[in-house]
């Protein structure tokens, strides 16, 4: 039986802006067993980056989580990650769950050493004292790749390449063997063979510690090859939630058949790829109905007035539509 | 970095240089000559022949340019001779008896503004748009809109005259120091308030901010060590050359308070036209501000581990 890790349910993350509130993400729900990976997918924008700082709770002013519940399966039983003080919250941080970003270019602060850096989390959540975490520090780094690891613990981040960067970062945010590992777009900054050394590396170190991942992208080369289960979002609203084999070969809604009709293929190669008419809605207006609905050509007079929410059309498998709903 | 250093000094030697001629030669072109604002002073004329023979002993006959190359041949040894107004005493003296006051004056003004205004700065930016940012902000207009000369006269009024609770003037205890920094320091915590709120808001938000963030560093931890060192940079460009402006005195405040400073010295000795005074005071500052931006270059390198000076190899 598959033991579950975090479960979102009903996330609602908005800005207030001077030009109105966006609504980035509205009523996101989810859930992810230990040690398996989640693929988030969708458009820039679609507020994929936002659910997995909200889930870090790093949102900040003007941001703010509206509503939702954010159960995880931590070491001392469930708790509701909205309802932790600030103060409880820093330790769940970088210790039970932990994140990579998109951009290793600016993502290590450029005035500490990597040293310092990668021990911060251990000294703080567990407690190792100098000589402890310096001697952890260069077995991460060694595990991520860094030749000459002792020495490279005094250097600087301007001192490493864009990939060695990711990897330090990936060192640093598995230190405390998190359960959960959030990495957004951890790959988008890099060239295609880092990229996938970067992959590979999450996948290996998933295994080694047992740590469930969220990964947020939307090269769906890469969900394809680590992740168990993909939610689609468009709009801010996950619109197809399933195991990875079925969202690629059997997709349901409009929306991800469409993502999946733009994928150049190796043995098929069409004339054009499938391109999607109009754009995404402003996140400043309030949907009615279905956030797609106005891109759609499946669409019902149903689909302008209500919002059909995610429906179980297979087990493990939600869809948002009401035409996929009912075939 | 030795190297680098010894390469900057002998800059400051060139610029000294050029100083020194520039300033020498305008000195010479301004109209009037020291015995005649000593005449304008004592409110009669000086006699032609008397004038001639001043000029004479003080060498003042010669060529410009044989003067400037005497004056250089005595600048090297630290020998800038007599002043022409205080009789008497040699620059060097003036400078001994005089600059320590401003300096302690100037240093005492810059540890207090340093700790106001970089507080308020770090406070401001910490709590943006709260009561403690107002708060900022109004400080350090009011640093702005007051002038020094103001200030310090109502302090004296408050403080000194009504209140009785400090001396109206005066250096010789602690006591007799509270004013004078705090009328002193008006611009330097304008200053430091304003670059540091804007230099931290700036910082905060960074990409590396928010890695330290989910890290689970508490908020101190990360204003303190990942947010305040990448905003020092810029605090340290303008606090360089405000150490050099504060520790060469106050020409307001020293008067004000009765401090026997040198500040005044640097705008009396052009209306004396006291030429010794005017090419120390002058090349004083010159030194000063060179080598302080020379020591606000290496804090780069010390704050910022991407600044370098040496040739990587």
């Amino acid at each position: 039986m598959d033991e579950l890790l975090l479960e979102i349910n009903n996330l609602q993350t908005e800005f207030k802006l001077n030009q109105g509130t966006v609504h980035a993400v509205n009523g996101v729900s989810f859930k992810l067993n230990k040690g398996e990976v989640l693929g988030i997918v969708g458009e820039s924008g679609c507020g994929k980056s936002v659910t997995a700082l909200s889930v870090m709770r790093l949102i900040e002013a003007p941001g703010r989580i509206k509503a939702g519940e954010m159960l995880f399966h931590g070491e001392k039983g469930v708790t509701d990650l909205l309802k932790l003080s600030p103060t409880d919250m820093e330790q769940v941080r970088g210790n039970q769950m932990s994140m990579i970003f998109q951009d290793p270019m600016t993502s290590l602060n450029p005035v500490l050493t990597i040293g310092y850096q990668i021990m911060e989390p251990l000294k703080i959540h567990r407690k190792m004292a100098e000589e402890q975490a310096q001697a952890t520090a260069v077995k991460l780094l060694e595990r991520v790749g860094i030749p000459e690891a002792a020495l490279r613990l005094k250097d600087y981040p301007h001192q490493f390449s864009g990939g060695m960067r990711q990897r330090v970062m990936v060192a640093m945010a598995v230190a405390c063997s998190p359960r959960l590992l959030i990495a957004d777009e951890p790959t988008t900054a890099l060239d295609v063979t880092i990229q996938a050394q970067i992959i590979d590396l999450i996948n290996e170190l998933k295994d080694e510690f047992g740590t469930a991942v969220i990964i947020i992208t939307h090269d769906l080369g890469v969900v394809a090859e680590i992740a168990n289960q993909v939610s689609v979002m468009y709009a801010g609203y996950v619109v197809e939630n399933g195991p990875v084999q079925q969202i690629f070969e059997a997709p349901r809604h409009p929306y991800t058949k469409a993502l999946m009709g733009s994928i150049p293929r190796l043995h098929s190669w069409p004339e054009r790829l499938t391109t999607i008419e109009g754009a995404p809605p402003s996140l400043t207006d309030r949907i009615v109905g279905c956030p797609f609905q106005p891109r759609c050509q499946f669409r019902i007079e149903r689909c302008a007035s209500e919002n059909p929410g995610l429906m179980p059309i297979a087990t493990g498998h939600t869809c948002a539509c009401w035409v996929a709903g009912h075939e | 970095m030795g190297r680098y250093i010894l390469m900057r000094l002998a800059g400051v030697v060139g610029v000294l240089i050029a100083v020194s001629f520039i300033t020498f030669m305008l000195m010479k072109a301004i109209p009037s000559g020291p015995f005649d604002m000593m005449g304008v002073q004592a409110n009669k004329a000086i006699p032609d022949q008397l004038k001639r023979q001043l000029e004479a002993k003080y060498g003042l006959d010669q060529p410009v340019f044989m003067q400037y190359l005497l004056f250089v041949r005595n600048a090297v040894k630290l020998d800038f001779g007599y002043s022409f107004y205080y009789q008497g005493q040699t620059i060097a003296q003036i400078f001994q008896n005089q600059w320590p006051y401003s300096i302690q004056l100037g240093l005492l003004t810059m540890g207090f503004s340093i700790l106001i205004g970089m507080g308020l700065g770090i406070l401001a930016a910490m709590k943006q748009g709260t009561f403690f940012d107002y708060l900022g902000t109004a400080i350090s207009l009011f640093c702005l809109a007051m002038p020094s000369f103001v200030l310090a006269l109502l302090l004296q009024i408050v403080f000194a005259i009504k209140l009785g609770w400090v001396p109206t003037g005066g250096w010789d205890s602690p006591k007799q120091w509270i004013l004078p920094v705090l009328a002193n320091s008006l611009g330097p915590v304008l200053v430091l308030q304003r670059y540091t709120r804007a230099s931290m808001v700036d910082v905060m938000r960074s990409n590396y901010v928010r890695t330290a963030k989910a890290k689970g560093l508490t908020e101190q931890r990360v204003t303190f060590i990942h947010i305040f060192k990448n905003a020092l940079t810029p605090i340290v460009t303008v606090g360089g050359p405000m150490l050099a402006g504060l520790i060469t005195g106050s020409f307001f405040v020293e008067s004000i308070f009765r401090i026997p400073g040198i500040g005044q010295f640097w705008v009396t000795a052009i209306q004396n036209r006291d030429y010794p005074l005017i090419m120390a005071t002058t090349l004083a500052w010159t030194a000063i501000i060179s080598i302080t931006y020379l020591i606000t270059d290496l804090v780069y390198a010390v704050i910022d581990p991407r600044v370098t000076y040496v040739k990587e190899k």
